[in-house]
């Protein structure tokens, strides 16, 4: 992967540190709890609550939604976005090759995921799939990027620390 | 890829962290050449033969079914 494309290591901080916070908020946001109330344009206009809703749309004339979830899903997305793609201290040759081997991995899983709620999934349990599935790839990422760079080494017997 | 990378070390007593910042690498770099998990690239290989003062050809050799 082009080095160049990737975050500075100190966003690696950052988006662990953001990711609870963002994560906790967009929950509570999904059970329909207004962290901040005035996000939420429900209330303004009074119209449908529907997440599905084709009016739904941010620059239409009669836009209401809540966007307690908007941002905090945008916020959990930019968080993992910033833990997955943060450049390491000593970036080399075997770290840009797990890199790669993990995002493969990540989006081979994303697919598979899609295919099987397609598959076995109609109406609003397939669109609840699709929207998780948003989180599979940075999530599938740094689990198997960490395991492979950090926590297998470990356990290798040729391992002298 | 087979390599003595291990037994070279060890002549030299240097650890893979040693290893490691000497080649400019990770350590897991290191871990996984050793393990022949991974196969460095050419640039890698020299660097690493030349702290040894070995040839690549000394310290990295194809397996048979290779």
């Amino acid at each position: 992967m082009n080095k160049q494309l990737l975050l500075p290591n100190k966003c690696r901080i950052a988006g662990l540190v953001l990711l609870p916070f963002s994560f906790a908020w967009m929950v509570a946001a999904y059970y329909d709890v207004k962290v901040f109330g005035f996000l939420d344009l429900r209330q303004k206009n009074g119209s449908s609550t529907s997440l599905l809703d084709t009016s739904d749309f941010l620059l239409s004339k009669g836009f209401h939604a809540d966007l307690n979830l908007t941002v905090s899903i945008l916020l959990t997305l930019a968080a993992l976005f910033m833990a997955a793609f943060a450049r390491e201290r000593r970036e080399d040759e075997y770290v840009r090759a797990v890199r790669l081997q993990a995002l493969q991995i990540s989006v081979y899983v994303n697919y598979v995921v899609l295919a099987l709620a397609c598959i076995f999934l109609y109406g609003g349990s397939f669109m609840l799939v699709v929207e998780l599935d948003l989180f599979t790839i940075p999530i599938i990422f740094l689990l198997v990027y960490n395991y492979l760079l950090h926590v297998k080494p470990r356990f290798s017997n040729t391992a002298d620390l | 890829m087979k390599n003595t990378i291990k037994v070279e070390r060890a002549r030299h007593n240097m650890t893979q962290a040693e290893l490691a910042d000497k080649v400019n690498v990770t350590r897991q770099t290191i871990n996984a050449i050793e393990a022949s998990k991974y196969d460095p690239s050419a640039t890698l290989a020299f660097r690493i033969a030349r702290v040894f003062g070995v040839r690549v050809d000394d310290l990295f050799s194809l397996e048979e079914e290779e």
